[in-house]
């Protein structure tokens, strides 16, 4: 539970904001104006053919009808020229042809009066194509000598050649932009496969990094980008994750180191005084009961000058062991005090709980049965024991007095002849 | 080398000189236009122009010792450059009096009756001009007489020469052709058609008519020698030598 609320930086991403997503915008944009682009370029291009197509079709158109167009004019048959210019005319896309004589007056003359004016961009296109005007020759007198006759002239309607423009360069268009659309959409998909989809593995492993053990992070497995940046990202946060371990687990290490005493295995003087300071203030805090045990091992010296000093470390772990095994809540704390002197901590205890737990410590240490002949008090280990307890007053800042009280009546445990309880008495 | 080239350039000139200069007509160059419209004026076998009023202007043009171009044009050309274009005379032309004002008249240099003709074995009967409504009566463009019908009000299909005229009835596309008696007749006899001739239109003397340009001075001499060669019969001569396709 605790977990899930610390990862809620690293809480999944919304779709509209994630990688893939921005990615597939962006490149459909670009997609979008250069597709535009591109297809403004091809309209151009087409736009140039069809120029082109133009002229050569009404040149061809010109040519095809000049000789009948001609003979007309050189017969001045108004029949024929009416046949020419109709059939012009009804080929469509024309505004206005007019066949007139070497006389220069109109023969024939056919054009449609609906004429609106044209859009400015189709004037710039195809505004200098409009206009044709084929003169007319006959060898007139059968010398082989062409001579003017008349000319046929040509308008071609601006509006029909629009249209058609527009509906050519709108299928062009659509077609580039769905081009390069299609090409984009590719892209976005390899981009997706490629880097995304693999680095979103990457991202949702980091997502559920636990930071009490990173070293044990879900490494992603990525397949073929073992050898590329992804790969060497993914190596490189697993070395760091790895080192990141391993400075948690110093750290644990040294915690350990500082709070254990060495030859005992329980907690030191350091823990201790932390550990006191602590469960004190919280009495202070909580006006309730704290009681502290001072014990000391008697004619320890002795034991370790006729026993040795691996039999007199065997003693202190022996005793240590007994008195932890004596003090089972967790609240509680036994530590050693240096030396031969142990301490303990009780929580919520008065002094009559104090000396009941004190009582069972010595009965147990006397049960540990090591003999100690050197003893000016028993023939076995005894200890000599001092406690005091009480609710700390709000005015003091820390355990100072409840401290000397319980030295004090250690002191006197020894001083009065050591293998005794002293509960009473003040310093 | 170098001259060789040039020689080569000025022979280029030359040549070009030579295509470019008959095809523009020079400002002074009278041209004389006519049809072909035997026995008046025609094209013969040799592809040389004769007829009666070509052979007389000829002759009146050799006395003055002008040479002139001629050419054979579709009628309506023919008429329209005469009419249009300094320079330019055309004949045979009827005079009317709505064409009087369009031109300087040198003749007359004959006379043209215009019929209407069917062929024989229609059997048309027709008497007059208002007979006419309701067949279909061919002529040709620019023509005197079908100008004069169709004022009259008959509808009138016109050709570019007045041959497809003859044609035409052979091929039953026309009921009737109003022609030049002369012509029709001359026509007729060349084609192996049968005409039956249904009534006498009109009648018109023949001109050679020129733009109102063209020289005076020019004109009347030529008027002069016309006249001249009238009187002395040469005309009739001519007129005779063609019409029994004599070759002077």
């Amino acid at each position: 539970m605790k977990q899930t609320k610390r990862h809620s930086a690293t809480r999944a991403v919304p779709r509209r904001h994630s990688l893939a997503t921005k990615q597939a915008v962006l490149t459909l944009l670009i997609a979008l104006v250069m597709s535009m682009i591109a297809g403004l370029i091809e309209m151009y291009a087409d736009a140039r053919g069809m120029r082109t197509e133009i002229r050569e079709q009404t040149q061809s158109l010109l040519a095809l009808v000049t000789g009948t167009a001609s003979e007309a004019a050189y017969q001045l048959n108004p029949d024929l020229a009416d046949q020419v210019v109709d059939g012009v005319f009804d080929r469509g896309d024309i505004e206005r042809v007019v066949l007139r004589d070497d006389f220069g007056r109109v023969m024939a003359e056919r054009g449609r009066d609906d004429t609106e004016p044209e859009s400015w961009l189709l004037q710039q296109m195809f505004g200098d194509l409009l206009v044709y005007q084929q003169p007319l020759q006959y060898d007139m007198v059968g010398h082989g000598i062409e001579e003017p006759v008349g000319e046929i002239e040509l308008v071609l309607a601006l509006d029909s050649i629009g249209e058609s423009f527009m509906e050519r360069s709108w299928l062009i268009f659509v077609l580039g932009v769905m081009k390069v659309f299609g090409i984009a959409l590719f892209v976005v998909l390899a981009f997706y496969l490629l880097i995304n989809r693999p680095l979103l593995k990457v991202y949702e492993a980091i997502s559920e990094v636990d930071p009490t053990a990173p070293g044990s992070w879900p490494k992603p497995d990525l397949g073929g980008h073992k050898h590329d940046e992804l790969g060497k990202l993914v190596s490189g946060l697993d070395r760091l994750l790895k080192a990141f371990q391993s400075g948690l687990d110093q750290r644990d290490e040294l915690h350990q180191i500082s709070t254990v005493d060495g030859l005992t295995g329980i907690a030191n003087r350091r823990h201790f005084d932390a550990f006191l300071d602590e469960k004190w203030q919280q009495a202070r805090r909580g006006q309730h009961e704290i009681g502290l045990i001072f014990m000391d091992i008697d004619n320890f010296k002795a034991f370790n000058d006729n026993y040795g000093h691996l039999a007199g470390d065997d003693c202190l772990r022996a005793v240590a062991r007994t008195i932890s095994e004596s003090v089972p809540r967790a609240t509680d704390l036994v530590a050693r005090y240096g030396g031969e002197e142990f301490v303990c901590v009780l929580s919520h205890t008065d002094l009559a709980g104090a000396v009941d737990v004190a009582k069972r410590i010595q009965a147990a240490v006397l049960e540990l049965d090591i003999s100690h002949e050197f003893s000016d008090v028993h023939d076995q280990l005894t200890l000599s024991i001092g406690i005091a307890s009480g609710i700390p007053d709000v005015s003091e800042s820390s355990a100072e007095t409840l401290l000397a009280v319980a030295d004090h009546r250690l002191y006197q445990a020894k001083s009065g002849g050591r293998n005794s309880i002293v509960s009473t008495g003040e310093p | 080398m170098m001259r060789r080239w040039i020689m080569k350039s000025w022979m280029c000139l030359a040549l070009a000189v030579v295509i470019i200069v008959p095809a523009r007509l020079d400002a002074d160059a009278i041209v004389f236009n006519t049809e072909d419209y035997p026995p008046y004026n025609f094209l013969d076998e040799s592809g040389q122009l004769d007829g009666v009023v070509t052979r007389l202007l000829e002759a009146a043009l050799d006395e003055l010792s002008v040479d002139v171009e001629m050419r054979l044009l579709p009628w309506a050309r023919a008429y329209t450059e005469a009419q249009m274009r300094d320079g330019h005379c055309v004949f045979s032309t009827a005079y009317t009096e709505e064409r009087e004002p369009l031109f300087q008249w040198v003749g007359p240099l004959g006379e043209i009756e215009w019929a209407a003709f069917a062929l024989r074995h229609r059997r048309l009967d027709a008497g007059e001009l208002s007979d006419l409504s309701g067949l279909r009566v061919g002529s040709f463009r620019e023509d005197a007489v079908a100008n004069y019908v169709s004022e009259q009000g008959i509808d009138v299909s016109l050709t570019t020469t007045d041959q497809e005229n003859i044609a035409r009835l052979r091929d039953g596309q026309i009921d009737v052709w109003v022609s030049g008696v002369l012509s029709a007749e001359y026509l007729a006899r060349i084609e192996y058609v049968d005409l039956d001739r249904l009534f006498t239109l009109n009648r018109a003397d023949i001109y050679l008519a020129c733009h109102p340009d063209v020289s005076g001075a020019f004109l009347s001499d030529l008027q002069a020698v016309v006249t001249e060669l009238k009187a002395d019969g040469s005309a009739e001569r001519i007129r005779e030598d063609v019409l029994n396709r004599r070759r002077p």
